[in-house]
C-alpha cells in the first residue's frame, strides 16, 4: 500500500514537473538544469543564421521586384519549384501512358490495330484476335516451335491466295457454314468466294476441318488437329491457322 | 502558454542564477518577434533564434548526436524559407520548429541515439573569471542533466526533452513525435521516473537551485575538469 501511495505521488509529481511546476527535489533540479539558460556555444551561430535570413529576404524582394535574380539568390525555392514541376511532368506522362495503353488494348481487342501491332498484341494476349491480312505469312516461322517439326507441310502449302479482307470472325462464320454443309449434304453450297478464302487459309480443302477446329475426320489431319482443340471457339481458327499453313 | 520559463519565474531561489544568462523567453514574448520575422524583420528573427536555438540544439543532440549543429542549421534554413507562409502563434511556431528539426534529423538519416559515457559538448569554460564561476557551475549542471536525459530510452528522452526543454505541452509534443497524447504522457512519465531513480540524481538529495551548490557536489567532475 505504501509502495502504491509512493508511486501515485511520484506520478502526480511527474505530471506537475512536466507541466512546468517547480520544486526542490533532485529531479526538479535536474529538469531545471536541462532547460537552463543558453550556454555560450549554443548561440555561436547567430550571425550565420541571421545572415541566411537576410539573404533569403533579399532574394525574396528581388523575386518580388521581378528582377529575375531569384534563381541566383535563393537556393531554396527554385529547386522546390523544379521538383514540383518535375513531379507534375511525371504524372502527366503516366496519365498519357495509361490512356495510350488502354486505347491500344481496346483497339487490339477489336482487332483494329495495324497488322504488325495486332500480331504483337495477339502474341502477348490470347484473347486478342490475330490480324487478318496477308501479313501472317512472313510472321509464321517466327512463331515458335510447332511449325518447325511439321515442316513437312511447308513446301506444298503456299498460302499465296488472297484472303485479304477475311477476319477471324469471318473465318469462324465460314467454318460454321462449312460444317453445316459437311453435315448436311442437302444444304445450299457455300459461297465460292468464302470457300476459296477458307480453303486458302486452311492450306487446302482437306485441312479445313482441322483449321476450323472441327472433329477430325481423317487420320491425315489428326496430327494438325492436335494444336487446335475444338474447345477454342473464338480463337480456334486463328490459332490453328497459325499452326497449320506454314508460309515458308 | 505554459512554457519552461513560466515555472522558473515562480521560483524565488534560482532567480539569481538565471539572471546570469539570457532568460528563456515565454511564448507571449515571442509573439511580436514572430510577427516581425514573418514580415521580414531581421531583429525579430534574431530574437526567435536566440530564444529557441538552445532548445533545438539540446533536443537534436539527443536525437542525432554530433550532427546536431548541422541539422539545426538546416532546420532554421527551412524555417527562414517557409516563415512568410507561417501564420500560427508562438506556441504553434515551437511545434512547427521542432517538427522540422525532427524531420530533418530523420530525413538525413542522422538519427543516431548515443548513449555515450563521455560528455556532450564540453563546456567552454576556459579559465573561469571570478564572476563567471556561478555561470560555469550552472552550465555544468545543464550539461549533466542533458547527459542523463540522453541516456534514457529514445522515446522517453524525446518526450522529456520536448516537454521540459522545448517547452511544448502534451499536444504539441504528440504532434512533433507523431504519437497520441496518451503515449507521450506515458513516455515522459517513465522517463522522469527513470531519472528520479538514477543513482546520480538520488545522491543529490535536495538541490535548492537549478544547479548544485558546489562543484564537488556534482556527479560530473569530468565536465568540470574540461
Amino acid at each position: 500500500m505504501a509502495w502504491l501511495r509512493r508511486r501515485k505521488l511520484a506520478k502526480s509529481e511527474a505530471h506537475r514537473l512536466l507541466d512546468g511546476g517547480s520544486g526542490d527535489s533532485p529531479l526538479a533540479g535536474l529538469l531545471r538544469a536541462a532547460a537552463g539558460p543558453a550556454r555560450p556555444g549554443e548561440l555561436a551561430g547567430e550571425r550565420d543564421a541571421v545572415a541566411v535570413f537576410r539573404h533569403e529576404q533579399t532574394a525574396r524582394q528581388e523575386a518580388a521586384a521581378g528582377t529575375g535574380n531569384a534563381g541566383r539568390a535563393g537556393a531554396g525555392p527554385p529547386p522546390r519549384r523544379r521538383k514540383r514541376s518535375g513531379r507534375r511532368v511525371v504524372m502527366v506522362a503516366a496519365a498519357i501512358t495509361v490512356v495510350v495503353l488502354a486505347g491500344t488494348g481496346v483497339t487490339a481487342g477489336a482487332g483494329r490495330l495495324p497488322a504488325p501491332l495486332q500480331r504483337a498484341a495477339h502474341d502477348w494476349i490470347d484473347q486478342v484476335p490475330e490480324p487478318a491480312g496477308p501479313e501472317p505469312t512472313p510472321e509464321r516461322p517466327a512463331r515458335a516451335g510447332s511449325p518447325t517439326p511439321s515442316g513437312v507441310h511447308r513446301p506444298s502449302q503456299t498460302p499465296s491466295v488472297a484472303h485479304t479482307s477475311t477476319s477471324a470472325a469471318d473465318f469462324k462464320k465460314q467454318c460454321k457454314e462449312w460444317q453445316k454443309i459437311r453435315d448436311d449434304p442437302d444444304r445450299k453450297p457455300m459461297d465460292p468466294a468464302d470457300l476459296q478464302a477458307l480453303t486458302a487459309a486452311a492450306g487446302g480443302a482437306d485441312r479445313i476441318e482441322s483449321f476450323c477446329g472441327l472433329a477430325p475426320a481423317t487420320p491425315a489431319t489428326s496430327r494438325s488437329a492436335q494444336p487446335g482443340p475444338p474447345g477454342q471457339q473464338s480463337g480456334g481458327p486463328g490459332n490453328n491457322k497459325s499452326k497449320k499453313p506454314n508460309g515458308h | 502558454m505554459r512554457g519552461w520559463c513560466s515555472s522558473l519565474k515562480g521560483r524565488p531561489a534560482p532567480a539569481t542564477r538565471y539572471t546570469l544568462a539570457a532568460t528563456p523567453v515565454r511564448d507571449i514574448d515571442l509573439a511580436a518577434p514572430l510577427r516581425a520575422a514573418a514580415d521580414g524583420d531581421e531583429t525579430g528573427f534574431a530574437v526567435l533564434w536566440r530564444a529557441l536555438q538552445p532548445a533545438v540544439l539540446r533536443y537534436l543532440h539527443a536525437v542525432c548526436g554530433d550532427a546536431a549543429e548541422d541539422v539545426a542549421s538546416e532546420t532554421w534554413l527551412q524555417v527562414v524559407r517557409d516563415l512568410p507562409r507561417f501564420g500560427g502563434d508562438p506556441t504553434a511556431f515551437r511545434v512547427w520548429l521542432f517538427r522540422i528539426a525532427r524531420h530533418r534529423a530523420i530525413d538525413d538519416g542522422r538519427r543516431v541515439w548515443r548513449h555515450r559515457e563521455e560528455s556532450r559538448d564540453h563546456v567552454e569554460t576556459g579559465r573561469p573569471a571570478p564572476d563567471a564561476a556561478a555561470e560555469v557551475i550552472e552550465h555544468a549542471g545543464t550539461e549533466w542533466a542533458l547527459r542523463l536525459i540522453g541516456e534514457l530510452p529514445p522515446d522517453q528522452a524525446e518526450a522529456v526533452l520536448l516537454r521540459v526543454v522545448a517547452g511544448l505541452d502534451v499536444a504539441g509534443t504528440a504532434e512533433v513525435l507523431g504519437k497520441r497524447p496518451g503515449a507521450v504522457r506515458i513516455a515522459a512519465m517513465r522517463g522522469l521516473r527513470r531519472l528520479a531513480a538514477h543513482p546520480q540524481v538520488r545522491s543529490r538529495r535536495t538541490a535548492p537551485g537549478p544547479a548544485p551548490d558546489t562543484t564537488s557536489d556534482l556527479p560530473h567532475a569530468h565536465l568540470e575538469g574540461a
